[in-house]
Parts: structure tokens; sequence; C-alpha cells
């Protein structure tokens, strides 16, 4: 149900029309590594249809960026700040992937947005999880978005 | 509201009914310490008309020990296991929130839970909404039970 061609569109509207980024879509997407290193990621939980989660992983750099197109500002360290964009970027690209699992029948609702970064840490739970992650570019680098559900 | 107490009875009730444990809740956190350190942490959304999370964060060490509580056997290192052990809590103390606060009139459906390990992270939960953290111990393990709720 989330494969990549529900990810993609959802995730480049809400970069091209409410953070005013241009991205690029990887057609082949690297694997998500299995640590994350020195980056930022944004977790948000949905449930009804079916239970599963949303997240994405940005490298510090691609964070900062992302951060300072939704905020206006020039972001040059993880702050608080940009944490809380990163949710808020989740909370937007969850709410996009929801609409158009919507359009596909399938209603969900979202939880609120959890934050995770450091110098190496890893995402994971629920192995028995579907997965489907997809690779994007921005000019100051690569970042994922990574779906999990199940049923 | 009082999530500190929701939070309390149902951890003592997911240790005592399913890990046969008893655990002791101590005063809620008046600061978070936000980073953590060779520690796994389970999150579960709470989805629905009023929305949240809860988060159990464990230094890996506790981590094993409650994953020997789960499985009857040793555990010596984080594994699979232990990630696998330690999103299940989390997603039985959500759930018995959840009927908790389904009983004052909340419409809650939970998200999988998603489990975080590394050597130095910091988990948050930004927003506006209410939220507290309460620190649990056992014998002689110590971990913290957080939630968020609009």
């Amino acid at each position: 149900m989330f494969n990549s061609s529900i990810i993609a569109p959802a995730v480049r509207e809400i970069f091209e029309f409410m953070i005013g980024m241009d991205l690029t879509v990887h057609a082949d997407s690297s694997p998500l590594p299995g640590y994350h290193l020195n980056s930022v990621s944004a977790v948000i939980g949905f449930s009804g249809a079916t239970r599963g989660m949303v997240a994405i992983h940005c490298p510090e750099q691609v964070a900062l960026a992302i951060s300072s197109a939704l905020l206006d500002t020039n972001e040059t360290e993880v702050t608080a700040d940009v944490r809380d964009a990163m949710g808020e970027v989740a909370n937007m690209v969850a709410g996009g992937i929801k609409a158009a699992a919507t359009e596909q029948g399938a209603e969900l609702e979202l939880s609120i947005p959890t934050t995770v970064c450091g110098e190496r840490y890893s995402v994971g739970g629920f192995p028995s999880a579907k997965k489907t992650a997809v690779e994007f570019s921005i000019k100051e680098g690569n970042f994922f978005v990574e779906i999990r559900y199940v049923g | 509201m009082n999530l500190a107490q929701y939070i309390v009875e149902a951890t003592q009730e997911v240790f005592t009914t399913m890990l046969m444990e008893e655990v002791s809740a101590g005063a809620p956190l008046e600061t978070r310490n936000e980073r953590f350190s060779d520690s796994i942490s389970s999150i579960v959304g709470m989805a629905g008309a009023n929305k949240g999370a809860v988060a159990v964060h464990s230094p890996v060490n506790v981590a094993c020990r409650i994953t020997e509580l789960f499985l009857g056997m040793e555990v010596e290192s984080l594994d699979d296991d232990v990630k696998d052990a330690m999103g299940e809590l989390a997603n039985m103390i959500t759930g018995n929130v959840k009927g908790k606060l389904e009983e004052q009139g909340q419409d809650i459906r939970l998200s999988i839970p998603t489990t975080v390990d590394g050597d130095n992270y910091t988990v948050e939960c930004p927003g506006k909404h209410e939220g507290t953290i309460v620190p649990f111990s056992f014998q002689d393990c110590r971990f913290l039970v957080e939630i968020h709720f609009e």
C-alpha cells in the first residue's frame, strides 16, 4: 500500500509548496542505513485502516537546510528550533501521506511527532512490519522518508 | 487529567501482571534530561481525536534485564530480542494508558512501536501538549516512562 509511488509525490508536494525547496527523488534508493550518524530523525505514528509510522531521517546539514527554509532563518546548529522544525516537517509529510492513503480509501489518524538526534543511533522496531524507504536529494545532501506498517 | 498517575498505574500493572516484577515509581522529574547514553527508547504514538505519545527510556543493561523478565533466559547484550521486548513493553504500557484514557471518554488508537538505540542521542516530543516523565526502579535497575498528550 505505501510504496514509493505514494511516498515520493507526497514528499515532493510538501517540500515544493509548503517548505519551498526543490528535491530529487532517487528511483533506486540506497538501503536505509542501520545506524544514522550525526543526524536528525522525526517520527510520527499512525493508526486507523492500518497501524504504522512515518519517519524522516536527515544528516545534520540536510536538517539545517530544511529547517532554515521552513523557518526562513539561517540555522547553523541543531538547536531545539531545528528539532521542532523537523517534527513539523514529519507532521506535514505524514499529513501528505495520510491524504494520499485517504484517496485510496484508507483512513489514517496521526500521533504527535517525536524527534531523535545524535551522533549515532538506530530507529527501528516491530520487525514484522512492512517497510518502504525512499531516498531524496537536496543540494545539501540526501535524506530518507521511511514507512513501516502492519495490516 | 493526571498523566503521571496513569503512567504509574499502567507501568506497575504491566510489570506485575506480565513480567511478575514489582516496580517502584518515583516523583515525576521536574527537569527532563533529553540526552540518553548507551540507552534504548521505545515510543508508541497515540492517534485519533486526541493525540499523544508514550516513551520508555532505559539504559541498555536495564533493557537486557527487562528482556530477561520477558523471555526467562539470560540476555547479555543489546540485540533484536531486546529491541523487540522494549517495543512490546512500550506497547503494553501505552495500551494500558489507552484503556484508562478511554474510560475518561478519550478516543485513542495506537501506532506500532518505534525503537531508538544509540551511544548518545536525544528524544523529544516537540509541540504544545501536556507531558510528564516518571522514574521507575526494580532491584538495582532504573528506567523512565514518559507521556505527552494533547
